[in-house]
């Protein structure tokens, strides 16, 4: 029994670190895309460790809503940052001046260097 | 007549109704003969509407079971993927120091299916260092954190089994 | 031992929240105040799931489950009428 409420107490406070990880990455990261990269990935993984705990607290009634809770957060949230960082790709594009630009649409790894943002059109 | 809807698949019309009713009956509280009537008109109805964009005329809707134990394995390669992926993330933010390099790399998938397309875009958010910006019918502009990561997108073994899955409709 | 840890979880998730309240604020462009919304919208959905259990009132489920499915119509109406320009 004590196994069991330190398992459930590990899910929660790990999902608690990376929901943790993701804020500071938001504030850390300097320009929009790095910052998705936080928000997106561990914005996903810890809701779905709290969801997982929950669902072993919760009653059998409610498993299914909890589980389709997860199943939308898991599908939505690449979706969403797929949208904001195509917006961002089109308006302005803020980027860090370090960011290279690379075409492997035909060519094996090294690609094609391009100069800028203009050139790769997908 | 702008509500009248050609239906090409109806055998896909079947499975999709099939699928939204599950979901339905999962969300609804109890069994009684009003909430089923509702339901069924209710998924008739959504399906009906969304009938154009569902069922392509060259692609039919179908789902195999041996696809269903495919998806699963790569759904748990997949989760196992997304915990790597965060202790890089995590490794990252949390250093002093920041170490990256970003950019913006555009890869050729060999994917021909559209869902499978969806699925494999989504999937690439999700694993190490990369998030999907674009999908353009094979072109994918994906943005990477660090030089490493980008050369891991262009070579990926998860690629190869949304690959199987696709080809191994026929039986 | 889960009482407390979960009480401490909310606790955290508001703290979180708060701290999100920065990029929201003075995020350099509209962008970034939409990835801050949108991570204020999870830890308030794990909030919502978390007092209905200290409650032991599982109505608010169904509250946290239409609340995903608007804030993630609401982006999606947003980053299109940025865009765009309009909505349709």
């Amino acid at each position: 029994m004590l196994f069991y409420e330190l398992f459930i107490c590990l899910l929660l406070w790990s999902g608690l670190f990376f929901l943790f990880v993701g804020t500071l990455g938001l504030i850390r990261l300097p320009d929009l895309y790095t910052r998705m990269h936080a928000t997106s990935k561990c914005d996903t993984l810890g809701a779905g460790l709290i969801l997982m705990a929950m669902m072993f607290l919760v009653g059998r009634n409610e498993v299914f809503k909890l589980l389709m809770i997860g199943v939308f957060i898991w599908s939505i949230n690449p979706l969403i940052t797929h949208v904001i960082g195509y917006m961002a790709y089109l308006r302005d594009g803020e980027h860090l001046p370090e960011t290279f630009f690379m075409d492997c649409y035909d060519l094996p790894y090294p690609g094609k260097e391009m100069s800028g943002k203009e050139d790769v059109h997908a | 007549m702008y509500f009248q809807k050609r239906i090409d698949d109806p055998k896909g019309f079947m499975l999709f109704t099939i699928i939204l009713l599950i979901f339905w009956f999962l969300m609804s509280p109890s069994l009684s003969l009003r909430n089923i009537a509702v339901g069924l008109v209710c998924c008739l109805a959504v399906t009906y509407f969304w009938s154009p964009d569902l069922f392509k005329p060259g692609q039919p809707f179908r789902i195999a079971p041996r696809q269903v134990a495919q998806l699963a394995v790569y759904l748990l390669l997949l989760a196992y993927n997304v915990v790597v992926a965060n202790v890089h993330v995590a490794l990252i933010v949390l250093s002093p120091k920041l170490p990256i390099s970003p950019g913006f790399i555009l890869v050729k998938t060999k994917l021909q299916n559209e869902l499978t397309r969806t699925l494999y875009a989504n999937s690439i958010t999700l694993t190490p260092g990369t998030i999907t910006i674009n999908l353009n019918s094979d072109r994918l502009l994906v943005h990477a954190l660090t030089k490493g990561t980008a050369q891991g997108v262009c070579d990926w073994h998860l690629e190869n089994r949304l690959r199987e899955m696709e080809v191994s409709k026929g039986d | 031992m889960i009482e407390q840890s979960l009480e401490g979880i909310l606790l955290g998730l508001v703290l979180l929240s708060f701290l999100t309240l920065y990029r929201i604020i003075w995020g350099p462009h509209a962008a970034d105040r939409i990835v801050g919304t949108n991570v204020m919208m999870t830890n308030v959905i794990l909030a919502i799931i978390i007092l209905a259990h200290l409650f032991q009132n599982y109505t608010y489920l169904d509250v946290a489950f239409v609340y995903v499915l608007s804030a993630f119509v609401g982006t999606i109406c947003v980053m299109k009428s940025l865009g765009k320009g309009k909505l349709s």
